[in-house]
């Protein structure tokens, strides 16, 4: 029964920070996942992005000076309407409480007038790891996706 | 053999305990944004995408041509998503706390004892003794352990700011909110 620590808190701690980096991994993959899910449809080997169509009437006044409704169709990308921010993880902590306790009675090298030996072993590892995530920007090609969606919406409307 | 401590720890799923709660939140993000669309869409447009509207009629004073003041009906449709906020919910913050306990009492007994039975006869000059003893060892090692794992997760979400596209969307319905001709459109 060993009466020291045998744990290996360097390895354990490495892999822990491995857990954190893999799990960031997974944290960006189900944001793009969410992104192209939300935002994108599959055409062919490419993906479209998802619109919405507004049709509404718009008044403008004729020659004669009367209000003439013009229906409009506008067609907006739904990543110019909502907003999907990303997550990074900000900070980590990481706490690791240790204990050991050896008690030992009796003596075992004794044989005639001592009954033997007991030997109490308490040992206990208490690990708290807290993650913070925090709002992330958006990156670079996200803005400028959006913004060359944003061109690409049509406006205007056949006239009565 | 006794209880390692370490082996127990080894085994502990945390890549999985860590990555689970992170990729929960970013997909609980994703859905905020799926219902955003999904009241924008079933709120703000029928099933043709045509925007919905509300007619708001009304009485306002105007002065005629003769200087007279006359009242006049004026109707208004005002597109929905105009006048309801919609919702953008947004993670702002999470904290994900996880706890693993692990404790082990080990307790290691041996037991032993020992008997010795001895007689001895004779008479001089013969002489005759005999021993008999018996020895025994007894050992149990008998382990505990208690591994209990917690995990504590605080979402602080807030509303967020309206996109730019909606933005320019909703001005331009609200410009296209002109009041029609009078008794109708």
């Amino acid at each position: 029964m060993p009466t020291v620590s045998t744990i290996e808190f360097d390895k354990f701690i490495a892999s822990i920070l491995d857990s954190i980096v893999k799990a960031e991994e997974r944290l960006i993959q189900a944001y793009v996942d969410g992104l192209n899910q939300l935002f994108f449809e599959e055409e062919g080997d490419s993906l479209k992005p998802r619109t919405i169509k507004i049709s509404y009437r718009r008044f403008i006044v004729s020659e004669e000076g009367d209000l003439t409704p013009i229906p409009e169709e506008v067609v907006v990308p739904l990543i110019s309407l909502v907003p999907y921010r990303p997550l990074s993880i900000d900070d980590v902590e990481i706490r690791a409480g240790y204990n050991i306790a050896y008690v030992e009675k009796g003596d075992s090298t004794k044989i005639i007038g001592l009954p033997g030996k007991k030997m109490r072993r308490d040992e206990s590892i208490d690990i708290d790891i807290v993650i913070r995530l925090k709002r992330d920007e958006e990156g670079v090609g996200y803005g400028a996706i959006l913004n060359m969606l944003s061109n690409l919406s049509s406006g205007g409307g056949e006239s009565e | 053999m006794s209880y390692n401590i370490s082996s127990d720890l080894a085994s502990l799923p945390i890549e999985m305990l860590v990555a689970k709660p992170l990729e929960s939140a970013v997909k609980a993000q994703a859905i905020a944004a799926y219902t955003t669309i999904q009241f924008i869409q079933d709120v703000g447009l029928d099933e043709e995408g045509n925007l919905r509207t509300v007619e708001i009629t009304f009485n306002r004073k105007r002065v005629d041509d003769n200087g007279e003041p006359r009242d006049e009906e004026v109707q208004m449709k005002v597109p929905l998503l105009t006048l309801v906020p919609i919702p953008y919910i947004r993670i702002n913050k999470v904290n994900v706390d996880l706890s693993f306990k692990i404790r082990s009492i080990t307790v290691d007994k041996t037991k032993k004892s020992l008997a010795v039975k001895g007689s001895a006869e004779g008479k001089w000059p013969s002489f005759s003794f005999s021993i008999e003893g018996s020895f025994s060892s007894k050992r149990s090692i008998k382990t505990t352990v208690d591994k209990s794992a917690e995990i504590d997760i605080t979402v602080e979400a807030l509303q967020d700011e309206m996109p730019e596209g909606m933005r320019t969307v909703l001005t331009m319905l609200t410009e296209a909110m002109l009041p029609p001709e009078e008794g109708g459109e």
